[in-house]
């Protein structure tokens, strides 16, 4: 698999604090990365200097290119939702589509359309006057007409109904699988890209407290739900998290311990949630 | 087509106004030129001393130059004016109303964007603007076409190469007001990624370094360098010979105003580069 990107020991440090912290990954065609971490976690930090909005220290390479120094190429291969909408209110979508079409080499502007038909938006309406949902549809089929080989998602579906985002993840998904791309989505719907992410990295105070592929934190961690009269026993485990039920507990554990633990309650596979939580918050 | 003329086709529908006002004043001098028309009194009002008289005398000649000045200037002027509203604010509008992360999603270099909008600022919108001088012309000349009269006050309009020569005249004019302006825009478009009133700064710089210069050192330099160079487009607008405008500069000055501009261009160029714009981001590599 050709690498995508490439995050080299990336900090951010601004006048007052650090954004982020020599944090280091790779993307893989194929890979979906869930970029997980509370509020001020350093998520829209490594995504604007993974688009080159702003100096860092270390090195970020997106198919090659440098995202400051290489931008105007990188930009042929990179593309960028948020949960802001980014599109210029004043233009209508068709003139939208034929700006894009003039100045982005890969753009289809028949594919565009083609995706719009399926849509309420109308080409001669100004982007101020679509509702946000409207606007995220928008900006994927701008994107699904590119010849996109990452694409970064920061908080695509905050504000949308459960329609627009069901929409959204299905035009999301038949893009992904139509070449050889790779994904990075930020969010705080963790539930809501489970399903979807192969791969996750999670912040907390700009340091990487978890980068790992799906299947290994399904090999690596499991959550027990055993009686209380095993609490001192499963404690002396150095469990990641527990959440107190009717008489019993859950712990997450790695799976290292899984063989001394089995036997004292009902074993489940870990969720992204849960891990999530056990990362940020610790044990209680 | 090349990009740039699609980004120059986004400026133009982005700001408005650069067609909405030339359209706006052709309008009213549509509505002049009917009310004229349709009016043998008015044509007699207007037209009355050259009628009268009969002869070309100099006052009489002054007349015809007023009035051609008028139509080549007042478009000038108005050129001027739209591009002082939008250099200052065409960088900065985008980063305000929070769409330059998509402009920037564009495989667009930094440098295109900056010749592009130097480009709009300097000459898409004096060639607008001329469309006003050929509007004009042809209007007058439609006037003495129409009239039985010779109308000593449109002697120049009487003839379509003159409205034609006349507009290219403008455009060479405006070419050279535009070069003039070139290396001042450059400042205007580093500025504006700063502060959030570039031309307030600008003038308060500007009188700053000239007084702080003749108060403190008794050095007038400055204020020459800058009293120059600042009406050295209005000059070339309203001299009657742009070129004897221009040789008229101090080319130590002229020297010094284009290596300005360069390090402006530079600068913003730089600035330009990332979404977080300040004097130390200029420093970084």
């Amino acid at each position: 698999m050709t690498t995508l990107l490439s995050a080299q020991n990336v900090t951010k440090a601004y006048s007052d604090k650090i954004g982020i912290q020599n944090l280091s990954f790779e993307l893989k065609a194929g890979q979906v990365l869930g970029l997980l971490g509370h509020n001020g976690a350093g998520k829209s930090t490594l995504i604007q200097s993974l688009l080159g909005a702003h100096h860092f220290q270390g090195e970020i390479r997106v198919n090659g290119c440098h995202p400051i120094h290489d931008h105007t190429e990188m930009m042929n291969h990179l593309s960028y939702i948020s949960d802001v909408n980014v599109l210029p209110d004043w233009m209508t979508v068709k003139q939208l589509l034929k700006y894009t079409s003039g100045v982005h080499p890969s753009f289809n502007i028949a594919k565009a359309n083609q995706t719009l038909e399926a849509t309420d938006i109308k080409p001669n309406t100004k982007i101020k006057h679509l509702s946000k949902g409207m606007k995220v549809q928008l900006h994927l089929a701008v994107i699904i007409a590119t010849d996109t080989k990452v694409l970064i998602l920061d908080e695509p579906t905050l504000g949308l109904d459960l329609i627009y985002r069901e929409t959204f993840y299905r035009h999301l998904l038949e893009w992904f699988h139509d070449g050889e791309r790779a994904l990075i989505i930020a969010s705080h719907e963790v539930a809501e890209i489970e399903h979807l992410i192969t791969d996750v990295l999670i912040l907390k105070q700009g340091q990487c407290v978890l980068s790992e592929s799906m299947e290994s934190i399904e090999e690596d961690y499991f959550v027990v739900d055993a009686p209380n009269t095993h609490q001192a026993q499963i404690e002396a485990l150095q469990p990641l998290s527990k959440q107190a039920g009717l008489g019993s507990t859950k712990w997450l554990l790695k799976s290292d311990n899984r063989s001394q633990i089995e036997s004292m309650g009902t074993i489940y596979p870990v969720k992204l949630a849960d891990l999530f939580l056990a990362t940020q918050m610790g044990i209680n | 087509m090349h990009p740039s003329i699609y980004m120059l086709e986004k400026e133009l529908l982005e700001h408005k106004i650069v067609t909405r006002l030339p359209a706006f004043i052709a309008l009213c001098g549509f509505m002049l030129f009917v009310g004229i028309f349709f009016s043998s009194s008015a044509q007699h009002n207007l037209f009355f001393q050259m009628e009268f008289s009969g002869d070309v005398s100099d006052i009489h000649m002054e007349f015809v130059r007023d009035l051609n000045m008028l139509i080549t200037f007042g478009p000038g002027l108005v050129s001027l004016i739209l591009s002082m509203l939008y250099l200052p604010k065409t960088l900065r509008k985008e980063r305000q109303e929070g769409s330059s992360m998509f402009w920037r999603s564009m495989p667009v270099s930094n440098l295109l964007t900056h010749a592009v909008k130097l480009s709009f600022g300097l000459l898409a919108i004096p060639v607008i603007c001329s469309f006003l001088v050929l509007f004009s012309d042809l209007l007058l000349w439609i006037i003495n076409l129409s009239s039985d009269k010779q109308l000593a006050l449109l002697v120049e309009q009487e003839s379509l190469i003159y409205v034609l020569t006349n507009w290219i005249t403008f455009l060479g004019r405006m070419f050279m007001v535009a070069l003039a302006l070139l290396p001042f825009a450059c400042v205007m478009l580093m500025v504006s990624q700063i502060v959030s009133s570039p031309l307030i700064v600008i003038l308060v710089v500007i009188y700053a370094s000239k007084w702080l210069a003749i108060s403190l050192f008794g050095f007038y330099g400055i204020d020459q360098f800058l009293s120059e160079m600042l009406m050295l487009p209005v000059n070339i607008l309203f001299s009657p010979s742009p070129f004897a405008a221009l040789g008229d500069a101090t080319t130590l000055y002229l020297v010094t105003y284009f290596a300005v501009g360069t390090l402006a261009l530079w600068a913003s160029l730089n600035l330009s580069r990332t979404n977080e714009v300040s004097w130390k981001s200029l420093l970084n590599r």
